[in-house]
């Protein structure tokens, strides 16, 4: 017995209701019915000159070419899996094959882990691609379910069985995606077609498949704007003195935007209550309710600073913007969370450098393996 | 192994030396300890409510899997701990589930209010019934006022002498104010119970 929609085969889960088997593990996206196949809902015809795109700049040569090579691997019908850095232009990179794919009225979608960052690249691939229907699925928009390309989270993707021929992933290793199975099937049910990966770092599963050749592996090692990643400053010293240290780093840093990450909510309101005496901070967590407009106030830098938790981490794009990590050695952070962290600084042309900087209360063995991989990927691109 | 129904973690899952004591449970002591209770009181028409939880976020996403989800498996779950109790506080009482829409039920498989009592062994009637379907948690407070007059009788039915009213959750009330109208022509005992109040309605 297999759930036709989490792929789950473990017994534990499947219960006799009323109306016949059901999986209790994916039961969260309404109840599935062990007998019942999944159906595909409905052909989508695909505008005519959806595969149109312009891009506002140039890609780097080095760029072009992991693209090409990318749409060259799908064509041949093997998943691909981009390793690039943080602020790499991830997304610009397989515009080429979606392009292709839309030319030939196959099915694209763009699949992300978390809400604020579908609604980040919804905005950007809908003014890159200007002749498609682009459309945004994720909590709180889905009226509409049918366009030529859809940027939608995750756990949006059971709405679509068996429905795409190119499914993008990005960020398989962030919260909530990571580790969980049921997201893992839902996404494997849904794509008809090829896969493709893209992340700065990579875990255990890509890893393995890497070795195993089941993906082609393309590197980009460097920002379009061809400066270092900036490698973040470490200071270790016990909690008082760092909040001091922090005060004196936003002092120092006034004329920028400030990101500051702490590990949880908790100390989220405690840093918001004791800021807000001396700076404009905001807060934005995963509890608060009007994550939307603070982000659109601390973008036009209305807000100084915004303290916020992991939930930031990842795919956000802030002009200018400068990062502290608070704690940085608690057990919240993995070493991918920290990577991703440190790369929101610098990610634009207006501003390719910045600062970073990790406030910890111990030495970590997590944060020594971030700032080593920060230094790697440089060496890596100066070649 | 047993499993808890809910978090799929083992059944003794951060069960304490009390818990040891305590009758068997089909969730486990974290689940069932997320549930919260309350001492307080409430009257609908000088009928005392009497009930089990609070409507808070851990019930409503309880709820929700339940209900919408359609997940059967958790119908047990909400009066397990009560059904002995139950039984006999209430003994014979005929439980009257509150009407749910037919297309609702069909669509499920299952009556969910009639379905959560089942556990508790008590007879059950069916005996009323909406007279529009509308979904009332799309509803403002006023529209749900006329909810009184939107439940009926169902024609040639006993109407049992003694009357369990039973519901999943009071918000406003109004939903058992409508079946309390409904069955005020018939002289007949009622009680009320239900699974979980809305927290408004307990200050």
């Amino acid at each position: 017995m297999q759930c036709p929609r989490c792929r789950n085969k473990d017994k534990k889960y499947f219960y006799k209701s009323s109306r016949g088997w059901i999986c209790r593990r994916c039961i969260q996206f309404k109840r599935q019915l062990i007998e019942e196949e999944i159906q595909e809902n409905g052909k989508v015809e695909i505008k005519e000159n959806a595969d149109e795109y312009t891009l506002k700049y140039p890609l780097t040569p080095k760029q072009k070419e992991v693209s090409l090579k990318c749409l060259q691997s799908l064509m041949n019908g093997k998943d691909v899996f981009i390793d690039a850095l943080c602020g790499g232009g991830k997304t610009e990179l397989v515009l080429q094959s979606i392009s292709y794919y839309l030319k030939n009225k196959k099915r694209v979608v763009f699949a992300v882990a978390r809400r604020q960052v579908v609604l980040d690249l919804y905005a950007r691939l809908k003014a890159i691609f200007n002749h498609a229907k682009v459309i945004a699925v994720c909590q709180g928009y889905t009226q509409d379910l049918v366009g030529d390309l859809i940027v939608c989270t995750t756990h949006q993707l059971y709405r679509y069985p068996k429905s795409f021929d190119l499914v993008i992933l990005d960020e398989p290793d962030a919260f909530p995606y990571k580790g969980n199975v049921v997201l893992e099937g839902i996404v494997k049910t849904s794509c008809i077609g090829q896969m493709v990966y893209l992340t700065a770092t990579p875990d255990q599963t890509i890893k393995r498949r890497i070795q195993n050749d089941e993906l082609t592996h393309l590197k980009l090692y460097r920002r379009p704007h061809n400066k270092d990643l900036p490698v973040p400053k470490l200071i270790v010293a016990p909690t008082m003195i760092l909040f001091l240290l922090l005060v004196l780093w936003i002092k120092q840093h006034a004329t920028h935007s400030l990101l500051i990450f702490v590990p949880t909510i908790q100390l989220s309101k405690v840093m918001h209550r004791l800021l807000s005496c001396l700076f404009v901070v905001g807060s934005c967590t995963s509890k608060t309710v009007n994550k939307d407009d603070i982000i659109e106030r601390f973008k036009d830098k209305k807000i100084q600073c915004l303290i916020a938790t992991t939930i930031l981490e990842r795919g956000v794009t802030i002009e200018g913007v400068d990062v502290c990590v608070f704690h940085a050695d608690n057990s919240v952070f993995d070493e991918a969370s920290l990577v991703q962290m440190s790369g929101r600084v610098g990610r634009s042309f207006n501003y390719p450098t910045g600062d970073c900087l990790f406030l910890s209360k111990q030495k970590s063995k997590l944060v020594d393996d971030c700032i080593k991989t920060c230094i790697k990927i440089n060496d890596n691109g100066r070649v | 192994m047993e499993e808890c129904k809910y978090c799929f973690k083992s059944i003794e899952n951060g069960s304490t030396v009390l818990d040891l004591l305590a009758n068997h449970d089909v969730i486990c002591p974290v689940c069932r300890r997320s549930l919260t209770t309350s001492k307080k009181k409430f009257y609908i028409q000088k009928i005392k409510v009497n009930y089990v939880y609070v409507y808070d976020d851990f019930f409503s996403s309880l709820l929700v899997q339940y209900k919408e989800c359609m997940d059967e498996a958790l119908a047990d779950v909400f009066l397990y701990t009560k059904r002995w109790w139950f039984s006999l506080r209430y003994q014979g009482y005929t439980l009257v589930p509150m009407p749910s829409s037919n297309e609702k039920v069909k669509e499920r498989g299952f009556h969910h209010v009639a379905r959560m009592f089942e556990n508790t062994g008590l007879q059950q009637c069916d005996c009323l019934e909406k007279i529009s379907s509308q979904k009332q948690a799309f509803l403002n407070k006023k529209d749900r006022e006329k909810m009184k007059f939107n439940i009926k009788c169902k024609e040639n039915m006993t109407i049992p002498k003694k009357i369990l009213l039973v519901d999943d959750v009071c918000t406003t009330g109004n939903t058992i104010k409508g079946a309390l109208h409904a069955l005020s022509v018939y002289n007949c005992k009622i009680k009320i119970f239900v699974v979980a109040i809305h927290p408004l309605n307990l200050k």
